[in-house]
């Protein structure tokens, strides 16, 4: 039978210190290992529930490792987790959480509530800082109290707010959100709002683009509305520009 | 990035008469902790232990604990306290309508600076300690004083051991002292002043409150030092910040005086 064994002196926790964590601040300047990452994805609250974007290009550096990356995890049918910075820690950690909201179920015979789960994330990136974890995420779903949103990253940050862009291209986004941004859109505006403002942060920024997926979170828990090449929309955008043009 | 200051209109400072180090019994276990620091307060009739054991090499910067006495003061003032409400990262910023004044019991709330992570959980540790210190005692408050000796010895304690990088001004109302505000570094120093400002808000600010506090000022006069501040900072500071939250701790509580944006908005 084979046993496995880590190297006796390799002590994860100083491994990770010394070869992840980011000598200063939360740039990766004197970190060993650095990771290739570049990701856009955002999420809003509006009237009619949450609408989750993102897209599904995976670099490392100018290599584009997929394009078919679900950046979108489903924590659970009433929960939904975005994925920006490293793959691993997101899956990972998201996946963490979604075990600590079914125990959480199980102990307390309802479903957790979009603050209380996104806390406990917090409190785990929290307890990790300084071990070079890279995760920037937002976390949406519908409890007791409606539709929720919060923003977590790997330093700890949590965020409760009205609408949230992560990622290399998340300036772009935000630029196309916070121009057309409203709480009264109806669903249909609301998917071509999210559809748009990915599009054009793929447009811009090189390290997002490929598929857009995209998710709306209703008092019944969330549904996939679309995924949606985004270099198909590029040119649907473009003959839609066109043909207005014509006409006026 | 971040600005808190705070304005406290009281004169006078509560005084610790001396520190006194007293070895304590040999502990096998932590052969390190030899000793208790002591404060003595009121001429050597109260004395108040620190909470933390520690060598006689520690020196006397250690804070002594809440329950040391506490001597009357004339002034009934109120506190001022003004934050930034903005949470920024790198080119970005995340949002504008946070509340960093963590209120910590009826009459006493905190202005935080620092990574919105620690910010959130010291505030969060040391409201709900203080909430349970007040439980556990017949609902007996304590001080500001009390609480901002509470705050900086969690402070120091921190500081070995990953810090929390939060910079903090504690303001509070007592009964019978009236308003006073303290100062609080990272690393546990601890200041009690009339008036402060921290972060890079310091350069800018710290020459206005010198210029315009005054021992008799009203809760008016007050506010309007601060929104010089404001006005100063929004003129004169490269890092747009365009939102600032100002609170009032009087006799009647803690009371949210303006804000740029609602906290509740969200």
């Amino acid at each position: 039978m084979h046993k496995i064994r880590l190297l006796y002196h390799l002590q994860p926790a100083h491994f990770c210190r010394n070869n992840f964590a980011s000598a200063c601040g939360n740039s990766d300047q004197g970190q060993e290992v650095k990771f290739a990452k570049g990701t856009t994805t955002l999420a809003f609250k509006f009237n009619g529930g949450i609408i989750v974007s993102v897209d599904s290009r995976s670099t490392m550096g100018a290599y584009i490792a997929s394009g078919t990356v679900k950046k979108v995890i489903e924590i659970n049918p009433f929960l939904l987790g975005t994925m920006a910075g490293g793959a691993a820690d997101c899956s990972f950690w998201e996946r963490n959480l979604g075990i600590q909201c079914r125990m959480y179920e199980l102990r307390n015979k309802k479903r957790i509530s979009v603050a209380a789960a996104s806390k406990l994330l917090a409190n785990t990136m929290r307890s990790y800082r300084g071990y070079g974890l890279s995760m920037g995420t937002m976390i949406t779903g519908w409890d007791e109290t409606g539709p929720q949103l919060y923003y977590v990253d790997d330093d700890g940050t949590r965020l409760h707010g009205r609408y949230f862009s992560v990622g290399s291209g998340s300036t772009y986004a935000y630029g196309v959100l916070d121009t057309y941004y409203r709480p009264d859109l109806t669903v249909e505006e609301a998917i071509d709002l999210g559809k748009r403002a990915i599009y054009h942060a793929c447009h811009r920024d090189a390290m997002s683009g490929s598929i857009n997926n995209l998710y709306h979170v209703t008092k019944d828990g969330w549904v996939k509305i679309h995924a949606i090449d985004t270099n198909d929309m590029h040119y649907q955008f473009m003959e839609e520009k066109k043909n207005a043009r014509m006409e006026s | 990035m971040d600005t808190v200051f705070g304005v406290s209109y009281n004169g006078g400072g509560e005084e610790v008469d001396g520190l006194e180090w007293r070895p304590k019994p040999p502990d096998a276990k932590n052969p390190g902790d030899v000793g208790w620091l002591w404060a003595l307060c009121c001429g050597g009739r109260r004395e108040a232990r620190c909470p933390v054991p520690l060598a006689p090499w520690c020196g006397t910067s250690i804070c002594y604990s809440h329950s040391c006495c506490h001597l009357t003061l004339g002034s009934k003032h109120p506190v001022v306290l003004a934050t930034d409400q903005v949470n920024a990262r790198s080119i970005l910023m995340y949002q504008q309508n946070l509340d960093k004044i963590a209120e910590l019991s009826s009459h006493s709330a905190m202005g935080v600076s620092g990574p919105n992570c620690d910010l959130v959980n010291f505030s969060e540790y040391v409201s709900k300690n203080l909430k349970l210190i007040e439980l556990s005692n017949d609902g007996q408050k304590l001080s500001t004083h009390a609480q901002a000796n509470f705050c900086r010895g969690e402070l120091a304690k921190a500081i070995r051991k990953g810090p929390y990088q939060v910079n903090i001004i504690l303001g509070g109302y007592d009964e019978k002292k009236g308003g006073s505000m303290y100062v609080m570094d990272y690393m546990g120093s601890c200041v009690k002043q009339n008036y402060g400002a921290q972060g890079y808000a310091s350069n800018f600010c710290l020459s206005i409150m010198d210029r315009d506090w005054d021992e008799g000022m009203n809760e008016e006069q007050a506010v309007k030092v601060v929104e010089h501040c404001i006005q100063e900072l929004k003129m004169r500071f490269l890092i747009n910040q365009s939102n600032f939250i100002i609170k009032v701790i009087d006799k009647e509580g803690v009371r949210t005086l303006k804000f740029d944006a609602d906290p509740a908005d969200n």
